[in-house]
């Protein structure tokens, strides 16, 4: 019973999440996948230094940071694009993705001189 | 300016303010500018005292050999015999930003010298960063607090102390870089635009590059944001400003060589992370909030904040056994000492030896930040009004500023910006207020006509008036800005404010008395900066003046010893020296020093403490082990200098002891008091630097009477037997000794040759040298 | 390596007396063979000539003096040379001297007529001249001429005036002057000053007024009171004149004044009475250089020694003896011999043995004797040693009296030669023992005894406690108690290879020696175990220097404390020592080690398998590109955007791989430039697109 009423909770609220998300756009979707992307990316280089040890220190960072960075640009994509958001309604989300256009290039400017 | 105004006298009064702000502005500019020119007028263009030395010793190589050679440059001119790669221990910033600046002066066909440039790249950047100044106020509080801040800063006295003219070290641009990251900080807090928040990364690498000040905004941003999570006040916007500001920051700053990996390892920076991952959690709380139905929420609030927990518990416990596993837990001794203000003393000698590194005493509070002192608080209390984002931001960063200038003096310079803007925001509230109160004490009276009027003449005035005179009528400036401002708001605010702005009404005479004394406040601290920017800091203490009653006396006995070192010794001539004159030795005399300002071997600069410290011939033998051709010292004792080698000795003898125990400082004190006079202690007496300074001294005046300690010295008459003096300046500041070449020991060899020659004389025949 | 050191510390030995003997009295052999072997050596033929001149000539000299046959080897290209030279009227003066003293001895054929333009140029040279060198060329070359050819009149005319202009350029301490101008007198230019006068006496037409010659006379004596001295008798003259070309060692300096007075004296038929030891002195001095190293010191030295020799003034014998260590023991027996500087042969003489000084003492023994005269090997031999001869170093010191009572006016004998002389002879060695005794009563625990002259193998055994004694005689064949200038030394050697050196002390007729453990467990670093015994006897005058292993001893010392030092580090034999040292081997980081390379291909794979389950999402959401305008301008400058956005990305694979930073920020700077135009007006497009949108 008191183990029961947890695990119930926990399947409405999946359930209820699914739904809530299922509403979301696609574009913003897509946005999703593409942080998942990067996400796991870095896990497996995580994964790989865990491993192999991090000998090349410089390229194990830019590889690593370079996901994070462009997992969390992406996700200040979406928080900017996101409709729902009242914080950004004055910002056309063109805007929002040429500023995340420059910040990409710019990390990867760093990450390609970081990279040695 | 009246000929393009427009009917429409709110758009009219909008040209005016943003004109009017943008004159006031350059005005401001070109008083931080001029104000720290006074160095160069009363003296000459020269840098500055030690550490400038070397920073335009880096810039001429810089420009010299270009970008490439500068990065893997191995400098074998100082501490020898170990030398020092510059190019990856030095902080870049400054010098790139004078080279760069020097080439583009260059391409443009204006051929001034590298030290020109040097010198005159603090007064430039200290508009610079009153610019930034007023632009962080005006993020924080609107544009005439902006204004007033502007003003303020361009002329604190602690901030002047590191940027006059030819003062070329570190903190002249960090110091802007500094202001300018926190307002591209708070501007993309406010806006919550991507944009910003990259540039703010890359005026982050610019610091990083000019400074090692450079984790207190490290440290600063991410205890804002912290406090912004704790406070609820939490925003995507708060994400956009930091996140990618760690991600680019971080990789930015392991750029720089001289922090490289420490960026990511060195536990200074592990707040950031920390902070990072925190703010991911809590935005993933708010997104799923955002997405849920509130009793799902309360479900999922149970769920996610323990898998958050357990997270922040896992990284937590990571950062931890990092810490524990680096050395000094990952902290380096400047900033393990701005947490324990106790730890260089009893640790660290060589930090504890330099003055700047001790705590501040109250007078130099009054005089580094005279007014402001009073001001800051009123200033706080106006950033609670309405407390936002920016103004909490402002309000921890006076606050931690005022905890670490009261660790070191230098930090002092940290904390300068943050009072201006307090003291700022402050002045412009209660003028604010008090013409408020005013404008609604006199009904009736047309306001624009008088008011622009007074304006414009005003703005003429501050046109053709120069600095001197513009400094008070500064006062006022911002005074009237704010009362115009206020006004176009109190039109353009609802009856309503309008009703309760009424109550908040204070009584005519009092709200004028206020402002007189007020415009008496901010005239007060304008004399007294420009006191202290004309006497206190502008001397270089490379060139020394003092006024007796028979006129000005100039001491110029520092450039006078280098010149002859540069002169009269081999160019491979070692020149040993206590570590403050290694820069200078090197940029100067271009001779080789065995230590320096940059104090990274302690060992070695216990070593030349050791050898000050000890007897004649020890110091012989460890001089000549390091293969020393001179010895440089400086002393007072003539002309009355008071930071001579005499007065640092203790220092010498502390931090030698520290490494080379048979040093003992009780040896040096006679009953705990340091004295050179007939009552100390016989290795003081013996010790060489005793012996350098005050060779042949007696032979000035009659007694050998030292002006610095006042005292007649302890030994008059005494002989150099291992050193022989070859060069002592004008007014004796400089000794420079050479040390003698080792004795002949084949004593029998001599006289048998002299017995030779005399019995030759005598007529006995010589032996045959063929047989 | 234990024989190595007592052989060297023989050596060491023998030559620090030998040294300490040579400062009494030295030897001074004639010109030998070793001179010619050497001299053909140094004047080598560098491609068939000498080079100059003037080397030329000093080689030839030498050679004629020692008597090597060199000419035809050289001739043709010398006489090419040398006739080239007087033929050829622009060659200064002092070719034509050098020319002509080739001449004189290759007789190359050069017609009279050669000879006589030559012989005018130089005597109008001789009237014009008023340097010393001008003088000394010229007159010389006239001197020269006058030997080659008899049909040239070579004779001068106001001689006296020559004369007295040369006169003028001499010192009053004898020296002289190269110009009058320069008031550096110099030896060397007195020697050619002499020369030259010499040259101008016999060259002149009229005879000379005597009052003159008395002068250079005078001035030859004062030079010879100048005369430098050393102690073994050998006189030089010093040359303190720096000129221009170079210092002129005291070498040149007395074989030019040498040849000066000897040419002098041959020039006026009178005898200047010169002091006899200064002449010897002069010979010792050239004698005692033995072989120079150089060409020139080796002319000088020989042509100096030639004048000598053959000069009518006073011709020096020199005593020289083949064999100065005689043994007893092999009844060697003393041979002298006499010649003159060059080694001819001496007139008849007789050598007496006059006194013998022994080493030690300074007491002479003066016995007069003389030596038998051996024709046939033109030696005086002394049959037999005196009766008070035992071994040891002794002086003797010899008399030459010649028969012929004037060749007393032509030979200078030197008076008494002093010559050390070594007599060495076999010592016997005898009751030698060595005994291991108790120390505090001294009674003898273990005695053996040995026989030094021949191998012998002794086991002994002995505690800390306990004394090792080593003692043994040594007789001189006469029977005397034989005291070597070398001490007696006895080595332990420890097995680990640590050794330990004892002198074995004298005591008037024995020598003894007792090592008390008790007191050596310190120096011998409380090592017990075995200990070999070797015994060192040596002397300069002992035939039968032995060093000779006398077995072991079993030590057993006490356990060495803890602060006891320990044994130093063995030093391993002499080449090890100063031979090349190993090359150093320079220490760098190790490298990291890397990953297998499948481990990190699979990595490789796995870092792609995000990127398609991206594209699988991107599927699944069935993505599309119908938002891409349509209108082609739009479209043209979104492909373009795309294609900016690429090639950034590209440049920035570029930078990774060659370019450096600075060309990438300049080529990413205009791609920015163009990349914010195209995008801007994409997006923006976009936007008015979306906002249409909206509003309908």
């Amino acid at each position: 019973m008191g183990r029961s009423t947890p695990s119930k909770d926990a399947q409405a609220l999946f359930h209820s999440l699914h739904s809530a998300y299922a509403a979301t756009p696609t574009n913003l979707k897509i946005i999703d996948l593409y942080i998942l992307f990067a996400v796991f990316t870095a896990v497996i280089q995580v994964v790989y230094m865990a491993i192999v040890g991090s000998f090349p220190f410089n390229s194990f960072l830019s590889g690593v940071l370079s996901c994070v960075g462009t997992a969390v640009l992406a996700v200040c994509l979406r928080i900017q694009v996101n409709k729902e958001n009242k914080e950004f309604k004055d910002l056309p989300p063109e805007r929002a993705f040429a500023d995340f256009v420059l910040c990409n290039l710019v990390l990867h400017l760093v990450i390609m001189n970081f990279l040695g | 300016m009246a000929a393009l105004d427009t009917p429409e006298p709110s758009t009219l009064r909008h040209a005016f303010g943003n004109v009017l702000s943008l004159f006031i502005l350059l005005l401001i500019g070109v008083l931080a500018f001029s104000i720290r020119l006074f160095s160069v007028i009363k003296y000459e263009s020269v840098i500055h005292e030690f550490d400038p030395y070397f920073n335009y010793r880096v810039t001429q190589f810089l420009t010299k050999n270009g970008i490439y050679d500068f990065w893997n440059w191995f400098d074998d001119r100082t501490w020898y015999p170990l030398g020092r790669v510059i190019g990856g221990t030095v902080f870049p910033g400054l010098t790139l930003t004078a080279g760069t600046l020097w080439r583009i002066l260059n391409t443009l066909n204006i051929p001034l010298s590298v030290e020109t440039v040097c010198v005159f790249t603090a007064p430039i950047f200290s508009a610079f960063a009153s610019w930034a100044t007023y632009l962080l106020t005006k993020e924080v509080k609107g544009v005439g607090a902006g204004l007033t801040a502007a003003a303020l800063l361009a002329m604190v006295p602690s901030y002047i102390s590191r940027s006059v003219a030819g003062s070329y070290d570190n903190e002249a641009v960090a110091i802007f870089a500094l202001i300018f990251t926190f307002y591209l900080y708070i501007k993309a807090l406010n806006t919550g635009s991507l944009f910003y928040a990259t540039l703010n990364a890359i005026a982050y690498f610019y610091m990083v590059c000019s400074w090692g000040g450079y984790t207190f905004i490290i440290n600063l941003i991410p205890m804002h944001v912290l406090l912004c999570i704790v406070t609820g006040r939490y925003s995507s916007r708060l994400y956009i400003a930091y996140a990618p500001l760690v991600v680019l920051g971080t990789l930015l700053a392991s750029l720089v060589p001289v922090v490289g990996f420490n960026a990511v390892m060195t536990s200074e920076h592990f707040a950031s992370f920390l902070v990072f991952i925190i703010i991911h959690v809590v935005a993933l709380v708010y997104y799923i909030k955002g997405i849920l139905s509130p009793q799902m929420f309360k479900v999922a609030v149970t769920l996610v904040v323990s898998i958050g927990l357990i997270v922040c518990g896992a990284v937590l416990a990571v950062l931890i056994a990092l810490v524990a596993s680096s050395p000094t837990k990952g902290w380096s001794g400047r900033s393990l000492s701005l947490l324990d203000p106790t730890y260089a003393s009893k640790y660290i000698p060589i930090i504890a030896s330099v003055s700047e590194h001790q705590p501040p005493t109250w007078p130099s509070y009054f005089m580094d930040i005279n007014v402001l002192a009073f001001l800051v608080p009123a200033g706080i209390i106006a950033c609670f009004l309405p407390l936002s984002d920016a103004s909490s931001f402002a309000v921890l960063y006076i606050a931690t500023s005022v905890y670490f200038s009261g660790v070191m003096v230098r930090l002092m310079l940290v904390l300068a910006p943050a009072a201006c803007i307090m003291s700022g925001i402050a002045l412009s509230e209660a003028f604010g207020v008090f013409t408020r109160s005013i404008k609604f004490q006199l009904p009736g009276v047309s306001q624009n006509s008088p008011v622009n009027v007074g304006d414009t003449g005003n703005v003429i005035q501050n046109d053709v008036v120069k600095t001197e005179k513009s400094e008070d009528s500064l006062k006022e400036r911002p005074s009237r800005k704010n009362k115009k401002k206020e006004k176009d708001k109190t039109e353009r605010a609802s009856v309503v404010r309008q009703i309760e702005k009424r109550l908040l009404v204070l009584p005519l005479e009092a709200s004028v008395i206020a402002i007189f004394l007020l415009v008496l406040l901010g005239a007060f601290y304008v004399v007294h900066c420009v006191w202290a920017a004309a006497e206190a800091y502008s001397a270089p203490s490379i060139v020394l003046t003092s006024r007796s009653h028979d006129g000005l006396h100039v001491f110029d006995d520092f450039r006078e010893a280098y010149g002859w070192l540069r002169h009269n010794t081999e160019v491979d001539d070692k020149v040993a020296s206590w570590w403050d004159y290694g820069y200078q030795t090197t940029a100067m005399a271009n001779r080789t020093v065995i230590v320096d300002n940059n104090t990274w071997n302690n060992t070695h600069i216990a070593t030349v403490g050791t050898a000050m410290s000890s007897p004649e011939k020890a110091a012989w033998e460890i001089f000549n082990s390091l293969d020393v051709k001179y010895v440089l010292v400086v002393f007072g004792g003539l002309v009355g200098y008071p930071s001579d080698d005499i007065n640092k000795f203790l220092w010498m003898v502390r931090i030698g002891g520290g490494v080379f125990p048979h040093i003992k400082e009780p040896d040096y004190l006679r009953d705990g008091q340091y004295r050179i006079d007939s009552q100390a202690t016989p290795t003081m007496l013996n010790c060489l630097m005793y012996k350098l300074s005050y060779y042949r001294f007696v032979e000035t005046d009659g007694k050998g009477f030292d002006r610095v300690r006042n005292t007649e010295i302890g030994k008059k008459y005494f002989k150099l037997t291992h050193f022989e003096e070859v060069f002592t300046t004008h007014h004796w500041m400089v000794r420079i000794f050479k040390l003698k070449p080792p004795k002949n020991r084949i004593r029998g060899k001599t006289k048998k040759a002299k017995s030779k020659t005399s019995s030759k004389r005598s007529g006995t025949p010589k032996k045959n040298p063929w047989h | 390596m234990a024989r190595k050191t007592g052989i060297l510390v023989l050596a060491s030995v023998l030559l620090a007396s030998i040294a300490s003997i040579c400062d009494s009295a030295a030897i001074f052999n004639p010109i030998s063979d070793a001179h010619r072997s050497a001299a053909s050596e140094l004047f080598s033929l560098s491609d068939g000539s000498f080079g100059s001149l003037e080397e030329t000539y000093e080689a030839l000299r030498t050679f004629v003096v020692l008597g090597i046959e060199k000419e035809p080897v050289i001739r043709t290209s010398v006489c090419a040379s040398v006739a080239e030279t007087l033929s050829s009227p622009s060659s200064a003066l002092k070719d034509l001297f050098q020319a002509l003293r080739v001449n004189g001895i290759l007789k190359c054929e050069i017609n009279d007529k050669a000879f006589a333009e030559i012989a005018f140029r130089l005597k109008d040279s001789v009237n014009a001249a008023n340097l010393l060198l001008d003088f000394y060329h010229s007159i010389g070359g006239l001197m020269l001429i006058k030997d080659q050819t008899s049909e040239v009149d070579v004779h001068l005319g106001d001689a006296d005036r020559i004369f007295r202009s040369i006169k003028a350029l001499s010192q009053s301490d004898g020296r002289w002057r190269y110009s009058s101008n320069n008031p550096e007198s110099s030896t060397y230019a007195a020697g050619i000053a002499l020369e030259t006068v010499a040259g101008l006496i016999s060259l002149a037409s009229s005879e000379i007024d005597h009052s003159l010659v008395a002068t250079i006379k005078n001035d030859i004596m004062k030079l010879f009171d100048g005369v430098e001295r050393y102690d073994d008798g050998a006189c030089y003259f010093d040359e303190k004149f720096v000129d221009a070309h170079g210092h002129q060692d005291p070498l040149s300096a007395s074989s030019s004044v040498v040849r000066g007075i000897t040419a002098f004296a041959t020039a006026t038929e009178e005898s200047l009475n010169l002091p006899g030891d200064k002449i010897m002195g002069l010979a010792k001095f050239f004698l005692g250089v033995e072989i120079p190293g150089s060409a020139k010191d080796l002319y000088h030295q020989i042509d100096a020694l030639a004048c000598l020799g053959n000069s009518r003034v006073s011709v020096p014998l020199i005593l020289s003896l083949p064999a100065t260590v005689l043994s007893v023991s092999r009844k060697d027996q003393l041979k002298v011999r006499v010649n003159t500087v060059l080694g001819s042969s001496a007139p008849p003489l007789s050598v007496k043995l006059m006194q013998i000084f022994s080493s030690g003492s300074k007491d002479a023994s003066v016995i007069d004797q003389e030596l038998k005269f051996d024709p046939d090997h033109a030696v005086h031999v002394l049959e037999t040693l005196p009766k008070n001869i035992d071994v040891g170093k002794y002086i003797f010191s010899f008399e030459i009296s010649l028969q012929d009572p004037e060749h007393k006016k032509r030979y200078i004998t030197g008076g008494r030669t002093k010559v050390p002389i070594y007599i060495t002879g076999l010592i016997e060695v005898n009751n030698a023992e060595i005994a291991v005794l108790d120390s505090d009563i001294g009674s003898i625990e273990m005695q053996k005894k040995l026989d030094l002259s021949g191998e012998n193998d002794v086991a002994l055994l002995a505690n800390h406690l306990q004394k090792l004694r080593l003692s043994f005689q040594l007789t001189t064949p006469s029977g005397k108690a034989f005291k070597p200038h070398q001490q007696a030394f006895l080595k332990l050697r420890h097995e680990s290879g640590v050794e330990h050196i004892f002198v074995v002390g004298d005591s008037g007729k024995k020598f003894e020696i007792i090592l008390d453990f008790l007191g050596l467990v310190e120096k011998f670093f409380y090592l017990s175990g075995k200990y070999d015994i070797q015994l060192t006897v040596g002397d300069f005058v002992m035939e039968n220097s032995f060093l000779r292993s006398l077995g072991h001893v079993e030590l057993d010392l006490p356990d060495a404390p803890e602060k006891a030092a320990r044994p130093p580090p063995q030093l391993v034999d002499s080449y090890s020592r100063y031979g090349p040292k190993a090359e150093i081997i320079h220490i760098f980081r190790s490298p990291e080690k890397r990953p297998p390379r499948e481990l990190s291909l699979a990595f490789l794979g796995f870092v792609l398998l995000p990127f398609i389950g991206f594209f699988a999402g991107l599927l699944y959401l069935r993505v599309n590109l119908k938002n891409l305008p349509r209108s082609t301008v739009p479209a043209t400058f979104a492909f373009l955007f795309h294609l900016g956005i690429a090639s950034v990305l590209l440049l920035y694979a570029l930078f990774w791989f060659k370019l450096d930073l600075f060309t990438t920020l300049k080529a990413l700077g205009i791609l920015g430039i163009f990349l914010m135009f195209v995008g801007h007006r994409t997006l923006s497009h976009l936007a008015s697109v979306s906002a249409k949108l909206k509003s309908a």
